[in-house]
């Protein structure tokens, strides 16, 4: 009896060890990730001759420079302007034709709903390499490529499934109480939808947040159907300037490049992680 | 997942006739078909035709592209790297999601943590590519600068050099995507009932006997959904893996995968050679990878899960 308790208090006892050897590279990971941010945050103030000479020297001075430089590299005042276009226009489009999508598909019980559902989520397993031949022939066809509303069009075809996947999620957890009461004081469908749509907002929010983030961050399909300097949008902006650097070297300058296109995103993120996150995983567990 | 059906379940008035649900659907349906649908049939067919692109006229040679493939090296190196990343990547990022998930479900601050763990997903991977690239890089890198000052300098290694190269890249993957996949399995985990552990407690069950009766057994349906998403991510990630590999120009052989040579060989380089057909035909064969691999992780994990 007395060896058996031994034995378990033993157990335990490298029970503890592993689970604390365990949170030690949880948080070593966590430590990582931050500092990498920070080596980068930093770097972008340092001067381009001593960034690598000694790693982890705070800035000494205000290389407020390395911004301009930045500014400059990206072509910052356009390209951002093209993606709030692209990105916003493409965002908006989006929810304005999956959220009336993703409410008749879940709250209009019709027969072929629920195929037409996994119609669309089909789109979702598509790499847009494998349409991205056809796709840039096409919109040349039609005088699409090399123009921002060729892009913006094809950021709405890329994201309606994810959207339209994540939404339906969400029209299908609201309560039917509402609706039905529109429905006895005789409101049409489309009334209806309206009654409804306040109720899906936290779902909306959370979809628009993550088809914006997405495409913010995207650069292929700019690349392939925009080439003009002046139609690049921030993403194929910061892979150029990326691309630049084995000939002007300038990598404080690539840093501060970064540290621009991160600024908005990491104060999205601090004011609104929990909703992105909890947003991207509902269609996983729901 | 079972998209349960609704037909059963509604009330009769509020069931409508398909037509005018069809005026609601219709507009996201028909970009959708023009923007996904269309140039994926498309890409079926030019993968059996040989052409230029815009100013040359497709000619139709069968299985051609096809057979060239399979004899090619360069493809079957970009085959298996991209089975690489979804086998060896994705046993390594099931593993640390798993562990950290359970290490997590008893932190104070796994809210704070599975956010910073998750960052790494809504960053450009151009800037995520820049950042791997400084820790990594042989001379003045943040990694062997790490070692050196710790005194390992046995340890530093040329970690972009061809022969490396592409474990980076599959690591810097891992980094990027377990958080991702933490989140998920959390989310999975975080709608176990708090009583069933309590009650496995009481009975004095170890932990691994909490993980194979509890938690997989109830998380069952989220890790197939999860199983699919990474299937579907690992085949199609390129953004990483071209910056990285080529340090924002066109990326070395010893890192393509098939998304990589689609853009390679079809689009990009500094020199485009248009070779649709060929692109083609290599997107048709990751198509099919997709389609035949969500289908058998599917069914693998079928009906194994407890309904709670």
């Amino acid at each position: 009896m007395s060896t058996d308790v031994h034995v378990s208090s033993l157990q335990r006892g490298g029970r503890l060890a592993g689970r604390g050897i365990g949170r030690l590279f949880v948080w070593s990971w966590v430590l990582f990730s931050l500092a990498m941010l920070v080596w980068l945050i930093l770097a972008a103030f340092k001067r381009n001759n001593s960034v690598f000479r000694d790693l982890w020297a705070l800035p000494d001075s205000n290389e407020i420079q390395n911004f301009r430089d930045a500014w400059d590299l990206l072509n910052l005042a356009r390209t951002t302007l093209n993606s709030v276009l692209t990105v916003g226009g493409g965002t908006a489009l989006t929810m304005a034709v999956a959220a009336p999508a993703a409410y008749a598909l879940t709250r209009m019980y019709f027969r072929g709903a629920s195929p037409l559902i996994s119609f669309f989520a089909l789109g979702i397993g598509v790499p847009v390499h494998a349409i991205i031949i056809p796709l840039f022939v096409g919109l040349s066809e039609v005088n699409l490529t090399n123009n921002l509303w060729g892009l913006t069009l094809t950021y709405m075809g890329v994201s309606i499934p994810f959207a339209v996947f994540l939404m339906t999620g969400f029209f299908r957890s609201l309560p039917s109480e509402l609706e039905e009461a529109a429905v006895m004081e005789g409101a049409g469908p489309l009334r209806v939808f309206f009654v409804m749509l306040p109720l899906a907002r936290p779902g909306m929010v959370a979809s628009a947040l993550i088809v914006a983030v997405g495409l913010w961050n995207e650069f292929l399909l700019a690349l392939v159907l925009t080439y003009d300097v002046d139609k690049r949008t921030i993403g194929v902006g910061l892979l150029n300037t990326f691309g630049a650097m084995r000939y002007t070297s300038n990598w404080v300058g690539l840093f501060a490049s970064v540290v621009i296109m991160l600024t908005p995103l990491i104060i999205l993120y601090t004011w609104m992680s929990r909703r992105i996150i909890e947003g991207l995983t509902v269609g996983a567990t729901k | 997942m079972g998209v349960p059906s609704t037909m059963d379940v509604s009330p009769p008035h509020l069931r409508h006739d398909g037509r005018r649900a069809g005026a609601f659907i219709a507009p996201a349906l028909a970009i959708y078909l023009a923007i996904i649908m269309a140039p994926t049939v498309a890409t079926v067919w030019i993968s059996f035709t040989e052409w230029r692109g815009i100013g040359d006229s497709p000619e139709f040679v069968g299985l051609e592209n096809y057979r060239h493939l399979l004899k090619s090296d360069t493809f079957w190196g970009s085959f298996n790297r991209t089975l690489a990343i979804l086998i060896a990547g994705g046993l390594v990022v099931f593993f640390f999601s798993f562990v950290f998930t359970m290490l997590l479900r008893e932190m104070r601050a796994k809210r704070f943590i599975r956010a910073v763990l998750f960052f790494p997903n809504i960053v450009p991977p151009v800037a995520l590519a820049i950042a791997w690239g400084v820790l990594l890089a042989p001379r003045n890198g943040l990694l062997n600068g790490f070692l050196e000052a710790i005194g390992l300098e046995s340890a530093t290694r040329t970690w972009l050099a061809p022969d490396l190269i592409f474990r980076s890249v599959i690591a810097g993957l891992v980094w990027i995507y377990t958080g991702f996949f933490i989140t998920i399995l959390m989310a999975g985990v975080d709608r176990i009932p708090k009583h069933f552990y309590e009650a496995a407690d009481l009975e004095g069950a170890t932990p691994r006997q909490k993980l194979f009766r509890v938690t997989l057994p109830l998380t069952w349906d989220v890790l197939s959904v999860a199983a699919v998403l990474w299937v579907i991510t690992a085949i199609k990630t390129f953004e990483f893996i071209y910056a990285f590999g080529g340090s924002g120009t066109d990326p070395s052989i010893s890192t393509w995968t098939l998304p990589v040579q689609v853009y390679a060989v079809a689009l990009g380089n500094r020199s485009p050679i248009f070779a649709l057909g060929q692109g083609s035909a290599i997107a048709v064969i990751m198509l099919a990878l997709v389609g035949v691999l969500v289908v058998l992780v599917r069914r693998i994990m079928r009906r194994r899960g407890v309904e709670f």
